[in-house]
């Protein structure tokens, strides 16, 4: 098969720059492994106070329906149960389960998007343990209850909102625990530090649950030194959310049947067993982090940006690569939400018009206009994963200047 | 919590205990430890396992888990059927 474009992940950034290539009268793939487009856009369903009244609902399942069929209208071909296995920088990627072996194409857009991070709890393996993503997948996108009685691990903007979603499907959802103290949680198993970056994520997005967050952990310090003295859990939309407490130990034979608490002290020690609580699923929340191994297979070098979610590949401002042809957009660039994601994708759209020589005179200015609109984006974002965000773009910005004029290269734009 | 049942990569079962061992017996990198004790090169291929890899590796030099390199990745990212290669 060949096209002007191949798209690597049909989610908001994917499906974004699909609409406006297309558009374009640019031929252009869409290909992703699920057998349906709209990436994590289905399970999303929220409001958000930064916008105007009558704008403020994100139905992410209506939004990826109209995106996907107007990509379809547009012109764009999309393959869905189809995975990517190798960029041929300059000429296109491998597929397997497609109706082709390669897909030619004179650019390349990755928008493979993000990968939940492990969090290992003894007897993380036991049928009924699941990431809180999966959780989330089960009950919005399917219509399908992950358990009766879920207990949490991990607390992250991330669990909180699937355990709100949990609940509103009608799960109970027993309490949201820390994660095992230890090597493999490190930070995120001690009380402080959660407190931190949740009261953090507060004060940048006020959504609903994060203002209650907010309300509990976003005054002085205290405040928060108080709530961490405290033992007693604090309430988000009635699911009680312990600060002081780990889930240690998922038990259960051919199922999960119950999980060990214990209480931990300020500084993420176990200081005693608590009790064992009832539950037929637990959740198990450790955040996200950009999808990259495609890209770095293809030789773009990583760095470490633990404000964007870890290694991320580095790009510059057009969303180019340090290889030719082959453009980003999404959380692949960093963990954001899904409306920078679309704006990313309408910039890589334009970014891969002009760089094939396509944008047409006299249309420069739609790329500033693009940018434009990926920050406007990030101002509105209701929420942040990762607080520290806008520095690690400043630095992964100076660090592409840095290897511009190192080795004279990215003539891009 | 007993590190020699607890384990961290779920595609070639190897425990935490035995990622520690693998770091005493001398692996300090991603690649020493998925030659030592095949983690990371199951059917995910570290996608679920690496980062904590990472932070076993880190925090028995002592060091920051961003500051351990990542495996190379290496094509086919995904898995695929050897015909679809040849």
């Amino acid at each position: 098969m060949k096209t002007d474009v191949a798209i690597v992940g049909a989610g908001p950034a994917g499906l974004s720059a699909a609409l406006y290539l297309a558009r374009r009268g640019l031929g252009v793939v869409v290909l992703d492994e699920y057998f349906r487009a709209g990436g994590r856009l289905a399970g999303q369903l929220y409001e958000n106070p930064k916008k105007p009244p009558g704008q403020r609902l994100w139905d992410g399942k209506a939004i990826a329906e109209k995106l996907s069929g107007d990509v379809k209208k547009a012109g764009a071909t999309i393959l869905t149960g189809v995975s990517v296995w190798e960029i041929a920088p300059g000429s296109g990627v491998f597929i397997s389960g497609g109706p082709c072996q390669k897909i030619a194409a004179k650019a390349v857009l990755i928008a493979t998007g993000a990968a939940e991070r492990a969090m290992p709890v003894e007897g993380w393996t036991i049928p009924g343990v699941m990431s809180a993503g999966a959780a989330q997948v089960f009950a919005n996108v399917h219509g399908v209850l992950p358990g009766r009685k879920v207990v949490m691990a991990g607390i992250d903007p991330l669990s909180i909102t699937v355990a709100g979603e949990l609940k509103k499907a009608g799960v109970e959802v027993v309490g949201i625990f820390l994660p095992p103290p230890g090597i493999l949680a490190g930070s995120s198993g001690l009380p402080q530090w959660v407190i931190g970056e949740l009261s953090r994520s507060a004060d940048m997005a006020p959504g609903t649950f994060l203002k209650m967050a907010g309300k509990l952990f976003g005054g002085s310090y205290r405040e928060v030194g108080a709530r961490l003295c405290s033992l007693a859990p604090a309430n988000i939309w009635g699911i009680p959310l312990h600060l002081r407490k780990a889930v240690i130990r998922v038990e259960g034979e051919e199922q999960v049947d119950s999980v060990l608490t214990a209480r931990i002290s300020h500084d993420g020690k176990i200081e005693q067993e608590d009790c064992r609580i009832e539950a037929d699923a637990v959740c198990l929340s450790g955040g996200l982090y950009p999808l990259t191994d495609l890209i770095a297979a293809a030789g773009c070098p990583l760095v470490s940006m633990p404000g964007l979610g870890g290694m991320v590949p580095l790009h510059g401002p057009l969303l180019q690569t340090q290889s030719k042809g082959v453009f980003l957009a999404g959380s692949v660039t960093g963990i954001e939400g899904a409306p920078v994601a679309i704006a990313q994708g309408h910039l890589a759209g334009v970014s891969i018009a002009a760089f094939l020589g396509r944008l047409g005179k006299g249309n420069r200015h739609e790329l500033d206009r693009a940018v434009e609109m990926v920050g406007q984006a990030r101002e509105e974002s209701p929420l942040k994963f990762y607080p520290g965000a806008d520095g690690a773009r400043k630095e992964l910005a100076a660090l592409w200047d840095r290897w511009k004029i190192n080795s004279a290269g990215g003539n891009y734009a | 919590m007993p590190d020699d049942k607890l384990i961290v990569c779920r595609c070639e079962e190897v425990t935490l205990d035995e990622i520690k061992k693998a770091v005493k017996d001398g692996a300090s990198t991603v690649s020493g430890i998925k030659k030592r004790t095949r983690a990371c090169m199951g059917m995910c291929q570290g996608r679920v396992c690496q980062s904590l890899v990472k932070k076993v590796l880190a925090h028995e030099s002592g060091n920051q888990a961003d500051s351990i390199e990542t495996a190379t990745s290496r094509s086919p990212v995904r898995p695929i059927q050897l015909g679809e290669i040849i």
